[in-house]
């Protein structure tokens, strides 16, 4: 499998640029392997430039799907928002674009903006927020509540 | 200093809707580092399979990042010669008959010829990379390659460029 290895450096004035260079690798191969091949990198790299190598990254690009066009309605400007809090209070969120109107609460003041958390695909969704054994977590690894506070629909312009 | 695994692994789920806009999801989920790669990409298609059929646009596919840290922070900023606009230009042949070529940021001005843009071999930290591209890091047994899978198959050339941008 193609990875993309990426180290990013800052100079003096801070301004930074990134580097990346793509291997075929074992899909046998760990996450420490992999941090220890782009360390393996990085170590090649840093020699070659006086500014400070600051972070690294590894990215499978994407694997696509087959085409084909969406349905009729469909908008990804519309998007349903899934709130939750974390174990320490941070907020979090997750938002998936263009959800199927049946998720939408069709009736009363929050016609249209409100998520029917009773709906079976939503509860099958969720229930990926507290899974035991890989935890959903928020950007820097702070596990997500297993609670939904609240869903709602956000419009982009 | 050595870049770490921080624990995460993100995924990004992307939509594309009936105008062909698209717009995408990303989820971060704690993994340990003795999961495989393989494990990692099956894992994204079950959440995919919880997560697609919420959305009524077109699931394009995923892409994922395992998330890094520094295991030290860096004591001062770098040394006053440095400027990530001045590039080192490596280029390599791919066995498709093309060339790829990687920059390197802040490239060190001892390592360019004098009087010349030119980067050349027999220089221990240039001939270094240039091992680490063909040949792989440690451990990996592979060079490196194209998005595509196209092996590269020999150094070609190397010299310094500048390439500014709007944001400095």
């Amino acid at each position: 499998m193609i990875i993309t290895y990426q180290l990013l450096f800052q100079d003096r004035d801070k301004h930074v640029r990134r580097t990346q260079i793509s291997y075929d690798t074992p899909t046998s191969a760990t996450i420490a392997a992999l941090v220890g091949f782009l360390n393996g990198y990085r170590d090649a790299v840093q020699p070659l430039s006086n500014a400070l190598c600051i972070s690294g990254r590894l990215a499978v690009p994407p694997k696509r799907e087959l085409g084909g066009t969406a349905g009729v309605g469909s908008n990804v400007y519309r998007s349903l928002v899934l709130f939750s809090l974390s174990n320490t209070g941070r907020a979090g969120h997750i938002q998936i674009p263009s959800p199927l109107p049946e998720l939408v609460d069709s009736t009363g003041d929050f016609a249209g903006f409100r998520v029917l958390e009773a709906i079976p695909t939503i509860e099958a969704a969720l229930s990926f927020y507290s899974a035991p054994t890989y935890p959903l977590v928020d950007d820097v690894g702070l596990p997500i509540g297993d609670k939904l506070e609240v869903g709602a629909i956000r419009f982009e312009t | 200093m050595s870049t770490i695994y921080n624990g995460t692994v993100t995924y990004t789920f992307q939509f594309e809707d009936r105008d062909r806009n698209k717009r995408s999801c990303a989820l971060s989920f704690l993994l340990p580092d003795t999961t495989t790669l393989a494990n990692i990409v099956a894992y994204g298609d079950v959440v995919a399979a919880e997560l697609v059929p919420l959305s009524n646009a077109n699931y394009l596919g995923l892409s994922l990042a395992i998330n890094t840290r520094e295991s030290v922070v860096p004591a001062g900023l770098a040394v006053e010669a440095s400027d990530v606009e001045r590039k080192g230009l490596f280029s390599f042949f791919n066995i498709g008959g093309g060339v790829s070529s990687f920059q390197i940021p802040s490239i060190d001005n001892t390592l360019v010829t004098d009087e010349t843009q030119r980067i050349a071999t027999g220089q221990d930290a240039v001939d270094d990379f240039i091992a680490v591209v063909l040949n792989g890091p440690p451990g990996l047994g592979n060079g490196a390659g194209t998005a595509t899978g196209l092996n590269f198959e020999a150094f070609k050339e190397a010299f310094k460029i500048h390439k500014g941008s709007s944001k400095g």
